[in-house]
C-alpha cells in the first residue's frame, strides 16, 4: 500500500513537471504527435501504480524519452521547414468559395453527414451559408461563414471604436499579482488609493481587475461588486 | 531553445543510465555465472563455502538490480539460491545440481533481458 502511495505521488509530481516542460502546444494537442504522446503518458503513468511487480524504472524511462523526443522533434520541426513536411498535416480546404471539394473530403475521410454535423456544431445551420471549411491539423473544422452570414462588427454598424483590451487580474482571493501590477504601470500604493475609496481592505476583496481602457472591477467576499473607470482617480 | 536543451540533457542522461544498467546487470550475471561455474565443479558435501558466497552476493546485489529487472525473474532467482541452499545444508547432490542449472538459467535470462536483440524487441 505505502508503495503505491509514493508511486502515485512521485508519478503525479513527475507528469506535472514533464507536462510543464512540453508546454501549452501539449495540453492543446496541436499536433497528431502531441495526442499520441498524451496517451502513452497517461498508459505509461498508471502502470507502476496499479501493478507493484513492475520496476519504477520502467515507468520514468519510458515517460523522459517520450518528453524529450517530443520537445527535441517540436523544436527542430520549428527550425527545419522541410522536415515539418515530414511530420505534420496540412489544413484540409474541404468547402471553398461555398463549393463543397469532394475529393478532399475522399483524402481525409469525412462524409457529408460528418461535414454538416461540424457545421451546426459551430452556429451554422445552412450549407449556403459556409464560404469555408477547413479540417487542422487537429482534427478540428474551422468554419468561415459568407460575408453577407457574418454577423456585424462595429466598423460595419459606425460605431466608434472603443479598445477596451484585456482585462488583468490585480487582486485574486486576496493576494496581489504584482506581474499585471508591473504590465498596467500600477503599483499597490495606487491599489490601496482606489480601495481606500470605497473603505475596502485588499483582504475583503475576492477579484479585482482592471482593463486596458482603466475600466476597474471589484468583487468583495461578501458579494458586492464595484465598477467604477480610472478617470475618477 | 532552453527547453530543448533540457529536452536533450534528459535524453542523453537517459541514454547514460540504459548503457549503465546495461552494463551494470550484465556485470552481476557474469559474477553469478561464474559463482555457478565453480559450485559444479565441488561436490555438494564441500560446497557450504560457496552457496554463502552465492547467496551473500545476490543478497548484496538484490537492490539494485531490482531498480531495473522484472520482480518475477528476480523471484525466480531468489527462489532458486534458497533452494541452493537447503541443497545444500541437506546435502542432496541431485537437489543441488538441479538448483544449479536453475539457477544458471535465471541467471542468464536476467542477462538476455537487458541485451538489445531483435527477439527481445519484438
Amino acid at each position: 500500500m505505502i508503495t503505491i502511495f509514493v508511486r502515485t505521488i512521485i508519478i503525479y509530481i513527475l507528469l506535472s513537471v514533464i507536462m510543464r516542460l512540453m508546454g501549452k502546444r501539449q495540453l492543446g494537442e496541436l499536433e497528431l504527435s502531441e495526442l499520441v504522446v498524451t496517451f502513452l503518458l497517461s498508459e505509461i503513468a498508471a502502470m507502476p501504480i496499479s501493478n507493484v511487480e513492475i520496476p519504477f524504472m520502467f515507468s520514468i524511462i519510458p515517460i523522459v524519452t517520450l518528453m524529450s523526443f517530443e520537445i527535441i522533434l517540436s523544436t527542430v520541426i520549428l527550425k527545419c521547414p522541410k522536415i515539418k513536411k515530414i511530420f505534420t498535416s496540412r489544413p484540409s480546404v474541404i468547402i471553398s468559395k461555398g463549393k463543397i471539394n469532394k475529393k478532399e473530403m475522399s483524402k481525409v475521410r469525412i462524409s457529408i453527414d460528418e461535414l454538416v454535423s461540424q457545421i451546426r456544431q459551430n452556429g451554422i445551420f445552412n450549407l449556403d451559408e459556409v464560404d469555408y471549411a477547413i479540417l487542422e491539423e487537429n482534427g478540428k473544422i474551422s468554419i468561415i461563414p459568407k460575408s453577407r452570414n457574418r454577423p456585424p462588427d462595429i466598423s460595419t454598424l459606425g460605431i466608434p471604436d472603443n479598445d477596451s483590451g484585456v482585462m488583468h487580474i490585480i487582486i485574486a482571493d486576496g493576494v496581489f499579482n504584482n506581474y499585471n501590477l508591473e504590465l498596467l504601470n500600477r503599483d499597490k500604493t495606487w491599489v490601496d488609493r482606489v480601495l481606500a475609496r470605497h473603505n475596502i481592505s485588499y483582504k475583503d476583496v475576492l477579484c479585482m481587475t482592471m482593463n486596458d481602457a482603466g475600466r476597474i472591477f471589484i468583487a468583495q467576499n461578501n458579494g458586492n461588486t464595484i465598477c467604477e473607470s480610472e478617470d475618477k482617480k | 531553445m532552453k527547453y530543448f536543451i533540457i529536452a536533450l540533457a534528459c535524453l542523453v542522461a537517459v541514454v547514460g543510465i540504459i548503457i549503465f544498467n546495461c552494463i551494470y546487470i550484465n556485470g552481476v550475471s557474469q559474477r553469478l555465472l561464474s559463482y555457478i561455474d565453480q559450485a559444479e565443479q565441488i561436490d555438494v558435501a564441500q560446497s557450504s563455502d560457496i552457496t554463502k558466497t552465492i547467496y551473500d552476493f545476490w543478497d548484496k546485489e538484490f537492490g539494485k538490480v531490482s531498480l531495473s529487472v522484472r520482480y518475477s525473474e528476480i523471484d525466480k532467482v531468489d527462489d532458486h539460491v534458497a533452494m541452493l541452499l537447503a541443497a545444500s545444508e541437506s546435502c542432496d547432490a541431485d537437489e543441488y545440481k538441479k538448483a544449479l542449472e536453475l539457477l544458471r538459467g535465471a541467471a542468464e535470462e536476467i542477462a538476455r533481458l537487458e541485451q538489445l536483440k531483435f527477439s527481445n524487441i519484438f
